[in-house]
């Protein structure tokens, strides 16, 4: 419970600090996160690998561990296309393009700004393309600030099915650490699973 | 792809180190560096003059469908652990 407090409260701190202009943009480093997360893949790794169970962890990989990136789908669009019901404001099929982002913002709003240009013109399109990216990065941060807090109350896949495809990035560290070694493989997989279906999901629903 | 060949490597240099006593720290200091993240990634976000304009104006339906998503995605998770957990113990 520490780790996840104390977790939220440096991204909030950072948000802060951000809007209120105490310190300038350009205080920092612009590639400041992108190194502290290869420190924090490093360091991961490193664990990992004088862990001494890297033969067990490989053996892990099974056919079984593809079926926990289609129920993050499955969950996924299902409770997406409950929230589009009633929040009303864009089709259905608009909100299922969004939520089948899974956390790949960059794709999915490139995606559906593209595709959906012709339809409904680019000045709209364009605002579908920016919820889409909002969308996947609060999906992204919910995953790194709360991922220990979900393993603990929902089991150790949790934390993996709420990153989505950054499973296999961005939060790989925080998953290994709030839910064990073992998890590694079927993060990885996941993502990459994630990874291949988050294009063809966006385009179909894009697409309707 | 990046981070997948980093990821690689360090396994590789773990297990060459892993009589390195001092590598037990690791633990604690990769929780500073999650939490050192965090604190970037927020300033990052709410420095950016662009993205806050944007969640003004879609703050709320952004937040519900990202929480629909996670929930649903965590939900069917929790069910697949069900399943597994339930196998394993017959």
């Amino acid at each position: 419970m520490k780790d996840s407090l104390m977790a939220l409260g440096m991204f909030l701190m950072g948000i802060l600090v951000g809007v209120s202009g105490w310190l300038p943009v350009d205080a920092l480093p612009a590639d400041l996160t992108e190194w502290l997360l290869y420190a924090l893949v490093v360091q991961i790794g490193v664990e990992l690998g004088a862990g001494g169970n890297l033969r067990r962890i490989a053996g892990s990989f099974s056919l079984r561990t593809l079926v926990l990136p289609l129920a993050t789908i499955t969950g996924t669009l299902a409770f997406t296309a409950v929230a589009g019901m009633v929040l009303g404001g864009w089709s259905l099929a608009d909100y299922m393009a969004v939520g089948s982002g899974m956390g790949y913002y960059s794709l999915s709003s490139v995606l559906i700004i593209d595709m959906k240009s012709d339809a409904m013109g680019v000045s709209t399109a364009t605002q579908l393309g920016v919820l889409a990216v909002m969308v996947n990065i609060i999906r992204e941060m919910t995953a790194l600030v709360c991922g220990p807090w979900l393993a603990r109350v929902f089991g150790r896949y949790a934390p993996t099915a709420a990153a989505g495809v950054t499973s296999m990035d961005v939060t790989l560290p925080m998953i290994v650490r709030s839910t064990g070694q073992e998890m590694f493989p079927i993060a990885l997989m996941h993502g990459m699973v994630l990874e291949v279906s988050v294009p063809l999901l966006v385009t179909l629903f894009a697409g309707l | 792809m990046r981070i997948l060949l980093l990821l690689a490597i360090s396994i590789g240099a773990g297990v060459l180190l892993k009589n390195v006593r001092h590598l037990r720290y690791l633990h604690h200091t990769s929780t500073w560096t999650v939490w050192l993240l965090l604190l970037a990634f927020g300033f990052t976000l709410g420095s950016n003059e662009a993205i806050v304009r944007d969640f003004l104006h879609f703050g709320l339906t952004a937040f519900a469908v990202a929480f629909a998503g996670v929930a649903g995605s965590v939900l069917a998770a929790w069910g697949v652990r069900m399943v597994i957990d339930k196998k394993r113990t017959k």
